[in-house]
């Protein structure tokens, strides 16, 4: 018998890891504002998971250890690379985990309906949302490119997302019906 | 606090722009409020639906771009769109430079894709040292088509981790956020910039950037006629030259011409177009021009670039060159092959290393002398598969380091021996480059069952067999734990328990092939790990390195730092 767990223990957790990508991205998303840095927890996240496979017990809740790594490297990284105003702070961010719900993130339907929505948006609305949801842009390079203040921006975009949530919601509700 | 005031600062914070103040608020707010924490998370989870959809609709603005048009489309959108649909979830990575192994439609089940192609954007992002340590470029990315490569990069240090660009990488448009140092960037069209920091330059495409602040020198051959730099004062678009941009965060702009002629114009006043010619400079600030000094000297030009980068590898060169003096003086070292001083006919290595327990060389058979990963310096190519490099070292050990830097070679994919023992003995090792890029660590024990070989793998590393760049693999065999860790460029990416009931031997071993022996046994003893037949190792072997001691992983990061000659990116504190 080969006495090394690695191949099969090592695809398990990948696997694992590939299923709940996205709402550990989300996740990421809501406590590290800079998409970039986001990408670099979850490579970290992936590389820690990957290190410790072995210590995963098959059967056991992926979600919370998966998670726990994640929000520790969250923290590292922000600590690492962002200045206070960027970041909360550790109590902050120990008392948002705890208060997450283990509920799906987003089903297929919410995205299918946010494409539509996307195309109700004004042109000007939709130029905003895409210099920072496509190109991760931050408000104040998005103000320089539209020739706006950089508050209409932030403006713009809190009012975008409002009526996206509106508009999907709204769909969801009449394929409900 | 109202809900307008709580809503107010989470839109802030998700669009990144809270005060301290409105941090500490929020703060406040989300440790003392249930029903806070319970509206983040509500609105979290819209953010991230966007953000999400934003991922998934790269091409869009690619399509759109009159810039790009002319452009072949990036490669794999199409297909990955298809996959896309199948697996809505998986984040878009298309437009990374994936190796062709690594291409959705190689791999059957979607999972095993998603997950290989996220270690495949791992590698590129975290292993590089390399080459592309940010692909993402995320914040500042725009347009997501290479449009140039940074060339040379001396003493860079960036603006911010989001900023940190390598040499040797490709560029998309976007920001360069230079703080110190100097950096290189060829233009696909074939203009060449140098960028002082500190400096911020927007690559708008393949023949025009922004120099928002700092400093630039433009030389724009031929089929480059036409490059254009903007600047907040100017724009000038060349007209076959030699020139310098300066753009202070206050004050007068400058233009200076070193070389053929410009063309110059205020950005909102085409009217005000003029030509510039060769030792012409102008000063431009609030629409107004006026001419001064041409000062060259004051721009650094390719040659002081060169130089300057020159005298840094050397220096990093000697620093590793003091580091491998003290590995070889190691008492744990058994075996140290620098592949240094040795003649182009030399058919054996030194080895350097201070437990030199046997006739103190190892025998070159076959193999190509080629250069090293520093200049002037020395590697063997083994291409042919009776290639190989044979050694003694007797003894028996609990735990074994080993390290190589090694150059996958272009060709098939199969397992490459790094080492192979050849004793048949309980205690004898292999480490073997899998075809899949991933590493494994074999070790003969004494019982009966398979041979007795037993055997830890890494997760598949695809960028390992990319061919071409230099990797530094580590894999470190710990008796007493019985774990065996693999280390690619100095990151640890697994760690197993292997125990074993015999202790390690050497004996007469292999670098670079499978071993001497008679063909039957090989195949026999070497089936579980290798498959099909084992192979020369089929690249190059620059640094070779076994101590009878566990390395730690500060240990193995400094050997990667510290031998590697691309230096890591430096972020401003």
């Amino acid at each position: 018998m080969n006495p090394t767990p690695d191949p099969e223990q090592t695809s398990l957790v990948q696997g694992l890891f590939v299923q709940h990508l996205p709402a550990l991205r989300g996740f990421l998303l809501s406590i590290v504002s800079d998409f970039t840095l986001v990408d670099d927890v979850v490579q970290e996240t992936f590389l820690t998971v990957n290190a410790k496979a072995a210590q995963f017990e098959k059967g056991s809740n992926f979600r919370a250890w998966v998670y726990t790594i994640a929000r520790f490297k969250a923290l590292q990284a922000l600590q690492k690379s962002s200045p206070p105003a960027e970041r909360f702070s550790q109590d902050v961010l120990e008392a948002l985990c705890a208060h997450e719900s283990s509920e799906d993130w987003h089903s297929e339907a919410q995205m299918r309906h946010l494409f539509d929505c996307i195309q109700t948006l004004t042109p000007k609305a939709r130029e905003v949302v895409e210099l920072r949801y496509q190109q991760a842009h931050r408000p104040p390079e998005i103000a320089r490119r539209v020739g706006w203040s950089v508050d209409s921006v932030h403006v713009a975009l809190s009012r975008a997302r409002n009526l996206l949530r509106d508009c999907v919601l709204q769909k969801m509700e009449a394929e409900r019906a | 606090m109202s809900t307008e005031r709580l809503e107010l600062l989470l839109h802030r914070h998700f669009d990144q722009m809270l005060s301290l103040a409105e941090r500490q608020e929020l703060s406040t707010l989300l440790l003392s409020s249930p029903k806070a924490r319970e509206e983040f998370w509500r609105m979290a989870r819209w953010h991230a639906l966007i953000r999400q959809w934003g991922e998934s609709e790269w091409g869009r603005m690619e399509a759109q771009s009159p810039i790009l048009r002319a452009l072949p489309p990036p490669p794999r959108r199409t297909k990955h769109r298809e996959s896309e649909k199948r697996t809505p979830w998986i984040p878009d990575f298309s437009w990374v430079d994936v190796p062709e192994y690594l291409k959705p439609g190689r791999w059957a089940v979607p999972l095993a894709a998603a997950a290989a192609v996220f270690m495949g954007i791992f590698l590129l992002t975290r292993f590089s040292l390399l080459q592309n340590p940010t692909p993402q470029a995320g914040v500042n990315a725009g347009l997501r088509t290479e449009i140039a490569v940074l060339s040379k990069s001396c003493e860079a240090v960036w603006a911010d981790a989001g900023s940190v660009r390598t040499q040797g990488q490709s560029l998309n448009s976007g920001f360069i956020r230079l703080s110190e140092g100097a950096v290189q960037i060829d233009f696909a069209r074939g203009a060449r910039v140098v960028l002082e920091g500190p400096s911020d330059f927007e690559l708008l495409s393949d023949n025009e950037g922004k120099l928002h602040s700092g400093r630039l020198r433009a030389y724009v051959p031929e089929p480059a006629h036409g490059f254009l730099v903007r600047t907040r004062d100017f724009n000038v678009v060349d007209l076959g030259t030699e020139f310098g941009c300066e753009v202070p965060r206050k004050g007068a702009s400058e233009l200076h011409v070193f070389e053929g002629k410009v063309s110059f114009e205020l950005p909102s006043r085409p009217e005000s177009g003029r030509h510039i010619a060769q030792n012409e400079a102008l000063s431009v600030t609030g629409g107004k021009a006026e001419d001064i000094q041409a000062q060259p000297a004051r721009f650094l030009d390719e040659p002081q670039l060169a130089a300057r980068e020159k005298k840094s590898t050397v220096a990093r060169r000697e620093e590793w060159r003091k580091l491998h003096q003290t590995l070889s003086r190691d008492p744990s070292a058994l075996v140290y092959l620098d592949f240094e001083k040795s003649n182009p006919w030399s058919r054996s290595v030194s080895n350097l290393a201070h437990r030199n327990l046997a006739d103190g060389t190892a025998s070159v058979v076959g193999c190509e002398w080629v250069p090293g990963r520093w200049p002037q310096t020395a590697a063997l190519e083994l291409a042919k598969p009776g290639d190989r490099i044979r050694l003694s070292v007797p003894g028996l050990f609990e735990s074994l380091s080993l390290a190589a830097w090694i150059q996958v070679g272009s060709g098939d994919e199969g397992a490459r021996c790094l080492v192979s023992t050849e004793s048949d003995q309980p205690g004898e090792i292999r480490w073997v480059l899998q075809g899949d890029g991933s590493v494994t660590f074999a070790l003969r024990t004494a019982s009966a069952e398979d041979s007795g070989w037993r055997w830890a793998s890494s997760p598949a590393i695809p960028m390992l067999r990319a061919a071409g760049r230099w990797h530094l693999l580590t894999t470190v065999y710990n008796g007493a734990t019985g774990t065996v860790s693999h280390f690619v460029n100095g990151n640890q990416i697994s760690r197993s328990s292997l125990p074993s009931d015999s202790p390690l031997r050497l004996d007469t071993f292999e670098v670079g092939n499978a071993g001497l022996r008679p063909e039957e046994n090989l195949q026999v003893s070497l089936a579980p790990v290798l498959a099909p037949a084992p192979r020369a190792f089929g690249g190059r072997i620059d640094e070779f390195l076994i101590l009878s001691t566990p390395l730690d992983p500060e240990e193995i990061q400094r050997l990667f730092e510290t031998g590697s000659p691309v230096p890591p990116p430096k972020v401003r504190r």
